[in-house]
C-alpha cells in the first residue's frame, strides 16, 4: 500500500463504487415504488374511511341529528392518522366536526366536490353523502400524509444499509483480492529489481493459471529474451572494442609512417634547397668570375686589332671580329644568367600596382631598344595586379622584348597586353602576331638555353623565358603559351596560386598546353 | 340498502324531484313538513316480511289517520318516489278499520287514543306504526315522534317492532332519541 494508486486500492475502489452504485440505484427504485405505494395506500385508506363515515352519518343527516353525527366522527379518534373531519349538510353548512386533540381544528368554509388533495402537511378528501339518489351532504376528512418524514426515514435506512454493505464489501474485497494483487506485486518487485539493479536473471513466481499467470509467463519470457540479447550485445561490444583497438594500432602505425615520411620529405627538401642555394651561389660566382677573363679576351682582341692594323690578313681580321662578337655574346649570357640567379634570390615583396601603367612603361623602354620597329601597341586600361614590381617589370621586359623581336618581320606587327577573367582567376596575357612556333615544342620553351629559332634569325640568349617562368613561379602563378605560327602567339600567366578546383583541372598538365585556344 | 355507484344517475334524477322537500328541512320548516319528510325516510331503514309485497314493484302504502297537514305534505312529496322499486302511495284512512295492503300507518296526535285498536291490529299484521304523542309511547306504536329542544325526534319500541315482524335497521336506532327494549 505505497500509494493511493496501487492495484489493491483500485480494486477496492472498484468494488465499493460498484456496490454503492447498485445499492443507490436499487434504493432509488424502491423509494419511488414506496412513495407511490404509500400514496396509493393512504388514498385507499382515506377513501375507505370517508365512505364508512359517509355511510354511518346518513341517518344522522336524514333525521338531522348533529349529536349522532358528532358521535360518529368522535370514533375517528381511534384512527390517529386523521387530523380533522367534518360533515356538511345538503345546504353546505357545517353539520358536525372532529379535530385531533393536538391540532387547532380547521375546516373548509364550504364543502367541495369529490376530490383528494395533498399538501405539505396532509391529505384532504371530500365525498358526497348520497342515499337513495339524494345528496344528503358532504363528508370531509383530513389525514396525515407524511411523505417527507417517510422519505427521510427511508434514506436513513438506505444510508445504514449502504454503510453496512460497503463495510461487508470491503472485508470481502480485502479477503479476495490478495489472489489478484499478490502475483502482480511480485511481478512489480521483480520488474523493479530488473530495472534498478539490472538483474536480468531474476524470474517472477507463478502461482495462478489465470491472466495474471499468463502475464507472469510472458514477463519471464521477456526477461529471458532480454537476458539473452544483453549477453549477445556485451559479446559484440567486446568484439567491437577489440577491433577498434586493432584499428587504433594500425592508424597509429600509419600516422607514424606518415610523420616519418614527412620528416624525410622535409629533410630532402632542405637538402634540395641547400643544393639549390649552393648551385645558385656557384652559378653567380662563376658568372661573376667569368666576366673579368672574358673582358680580358675581348679587350686584348681589340688591342691586337688596333696594334696590327696592316699586318692582319682578311681572314685574321674576320676571326678577331668573331672572337669579339663571341665574347660580347658570352657577356650577355653571363649577364642573363646573373639576372636569372638574381631573380631567384632575394625576398618577394608584393604590392598593389597598376599593371597597365607598368606595361606601358616597359613597352616604352623596349621601343627604345628597337628603334627601327614600330608595332601597333594596345595595352588594356585599368588592369590591377598584386605583385613584386621589380620582378614583374623584368618579366614584362622579357615578354614584350620577345614580342617586339618576333613580330618585327611582319608587315603589320601588332602587340596586345591585357587580362582575362576565368571565374576568380585573373589571367594576364601578352600577344603578338609574330612568327610564333610549332606547338609540339611548347614544352621546351621555358627551359634555359632552349631556343626554337636560329640566333642569326632572332638574336637572344635563351634565358629570357626561363627567367619569366622563374618570376611567375615565385609569385605562385603559372605561365603557358599558345601559338599559331605567323598568325598569333600568346603568353598567359597568373600571379596567384590557383584555386583548388583549377589546380585539380590542371594537375599533370605541362604549363605550355593549358588553356590553348582560350585567347 | 347501501346503493352502489352505477345507480347514481337515476338517483340524481330523483334528487331533482326531492329538492323542494329538502329545502323544507328543520330550520324554518313546519313540524308537519318535517314529520312528512321523516316518514318518507323510514322505509329505507325498515325490512318488511317477504309476504308484505305481492310483487317486486307493488306499491309501498302509507296510511294516514287524522293528520291532514302531514297527509297533504306526503301527497305532495310522494309522486315519483319509490323505495327499492316500490312506488310510494299515501292513503287517508279512518281509525275504525284497517285496509289490506298497508305497510306503514301514521296516527295523528288527536286520534291516538281512538286508534288504539287499529294500532294493535296493524302492529300484529306487519305494519310499521308511527304516532306523535310527545309523551309516553302508546301500545302498538313502533315509532313515536317527540319534540326535544324544539326539534323533531323519535322514540323506537323494539318490542313492538319485534311483535310486528318489522325489522328496524340499527342505523335508525342510532339516531333514535330513545329506544325501548322491552314492552
Amino acid at each position: 500500500m505505497r500509494s493511493f494508486r496501487s492495484i489493491r486500492n483500485k480494486l477496492l475502489m472498484l468494488v465499493l463504487v460498484t456496490t454503492f452504485c447498485a445499492l443507490a440505484v436499487a434504493s432509488v427504485i424502491i423509494l419511488i415504488y414506496d412513495i407511490r405505494d404509500y400514496r396509493d395506500t393512504r388514498i385507499n385508506d382515506m377513501r375507505t374511511q370517508i365512505q364508512l363515515l359517509a355511510y354511518a352519518t346518513v341517518p344522522a343527516l336524514q333525521f338531522e341529528d348533529a349529536s349522532v353525527a358528532d358521535a360518529n366522527l368522535a370514533l375517528l379518534r381511534l384512527r390517529p392518522s386523521v387530523q380533522a373531519a367534518a360533515i356538511y349538510n345538503a345546504r353546505g353548512q357545517l353539520f358536525a366536526s372532529y379535530g385531533r386533540a393536538d391540532l387547532e381544528p380547521q375546516f373548509p368554509a364550504l364543502p367541495e366536490a369529490d376530490s383528494i388533495r395533498t399538501d405539505d402537511t396532509g391529505m384532504a378528501i371530500f365525498s358526497r353523502i348520497i342515499e337513495d339518489g339524494e345528496i344528503l351532504g358532504t363528508a370531509y376528512i383530513r389525514g396525515d400524509y407524511l411523505l417527507i418524514e417517510r422519505i427521510l426515514a427511508f434514506m436513513q435506512i438506505v444510508a445504514g444499509g449502504l454503510l453496512g454493505a460497503m463495510l461487508v464489501a470491503t472485508l470481502i474485497c480485502l479477503w479476495l483480492q490478495s489472489g489478484i494483487t499478490n502475483p502482480i506485486k511480485s511481478i512489480a518487485t521483480v520488474a523493479r529489481d530488473v530495472v534498478t539493479r539490472k538483474e536480468f536473471d531474476r524470474r517472477a513466481e507463478k502461482n495462478s493459471a489465470d491472466e495474471v499467470g499468463m502475464l507472469v509467463d510472458a514477463f519471464n519470457e521477456m526477461l529471458e529474451e532480454i537476458d539473452m540479447r544483453t549477453r549477445a550485445l556485451e559479446m559484440s561490444n567486446l568484439n567491437l572494442a577489440a577491433e577498434i583497438g586493432k584499428h587504433e594500432e594500425s592508424r597509429e602505425l600509419v600516422l607514424q609512417l606518415n610523420s616519418e615520411l614527412e620528416q624525410k620529405v622535409r629533410e630532402r627538401t632542405r637538402e634540395l634547397e641547400t643544393i639549390n642555394q649552393e648551385l645558385e651561389t656557384f652559378c653567380y660566382s662563376v658568372s661573376h668570375d667569368l666576366r673579368s677573363p672574358l673582358r680580358s679576351i675581348s679587350g686584348f682582341s681589340q688591342a691586337l686589332i688596333e696594334e696590327l692594323p696592316g699586318e692582319l690578313s682578311g681572314d685574321a681580321r674576320r676571326y678577331f671580329d668573331k672572337i669579339i662578337a663571341a665574347t660580347s655574346r658570352m657577356g650577355q649570357l653571363i649577364e642573363d644568367l646573373l639576372n636569372l640567379s638574381r631573380v631567384s634570390r632575394g625576398e618577394l615583396v608584393r604590392q598593389e600596382l597598376c599593371f597597365s601603367t607598368l606595361a606601358r612603361e616597359v613597352a616604352h623602354d623596349v621601343q627604345g631598344v628597337y628603334p627601327h620597329l614600330a608595332p601597333e601597341l594596345s595595352v588594356w586600361d585599368a588592369i590591377d595586379a598584386e605583385a613584386d614590381p621589380k620582378l614583374l617589370r623584368i618579366a614584362l621586359e622579357n615578354l614584350l622584348g620577345n614580342a617586339w623581336k618576333f613580330s618585327g618581320k611582319q608587315d603589320n606587327p601588332r602587340i596586345e597586353v591585357g587580362m582575362l577573367k576565368d571565374g576568380t582567376r585573373e589571367i594576364y596575357f601578352v600577344r603578338d602576331n609574330g612568327v610564333g612556333f610549332d606547338m609540339k615544342y611548347a614544352d621546351k620553351l621555358f627551359g634555359p638555353f632552349q631556343r626554337l629559332h636560329a640566333v642569326h634569325e632572332f638574336p637572344g640568349t635563351g634565358i629570357g623565358l626561363a627567367t619569366v617562368q622563374r618570376i611567375i613561379h615565385r609569385h605562385g602563378g603559372r605561365i603557358w603559351c599558345d601559338s599559331t605560327p605567323g598568325v598569333s602567339t600568346t603568353f598567359y600567366f597568373t600571379l596567384k596560386h590557383d584555386q583548388p578546383d583549377a589546380a585539380a583541372n590542371s594537375a599533370g598538365t605541362p604549363d605550355g598546353q593549358q588553356a590553348a585556344g582560350t585567347a | 340498502l347501501v346503493r352502489s355507484w352505477p345507480n347514481l344517475g337515476p338517483a340524481l334524477l330523483g334528487l331533482l324531484f326531492a329538492l323542494p322537500g329538502l329545502l323544507q328541512a328543520q330550520p324554518g320548516a313546519t313540524e308537519a313538513e318535517i314529520k312528512a319528510a321523516f316518514l318518507l325516510k323510514f322505509p329505507s331503514y325498515v325490512e318488511w316480511a317477504d309476504t308484505a309485497f305481492a310483487a317486486a314493484d307493488s306499491p309501498l302504502v302509507i296510511g294516514v289517520v287524522d293528520a291532514d297537514l302531514i297527509a297533504a305534505n306526503l301527497e305532495q312529496l310522494v309522486p315519483g318516489l319509490s323505495i327499492d322499486g316500490h312506488p310510494m302511495q299515501v292513503w287517508r284512512i279512518q281509525a275504525d278499520a284497517m285496509p289490506d295492503g298497508l305497510h306503514m300507518l301514521f296516527v295523528g296526535r288527536a286520534r291516538t287514543a281512538d286508534a288504539a285498536a287499529l294500532l294493535q291490529q296493524a302492529a300484529a299484521s306487519a305494519v310499521l306504526t308511527i304516532t306523535e304523542t310527545d309523551t309516553t309511547q302508546p301500545a302498538g306504536s313502533i315509532i313515536n315522534f317527540v319534540v326535544v329542544d324544539n326539534r323533531v325526534r323519535f322514540a323506537v319500541s323494539l318490542a313492538t317492532a319485534e311483535l310486528a315482524m318489522v325489522r328496524l335497521s340499527s342505523r335508525l336506532l342510532q339516531v333514535a332519541h330513545t329506544v325501548l327494549e322491552g314492552a
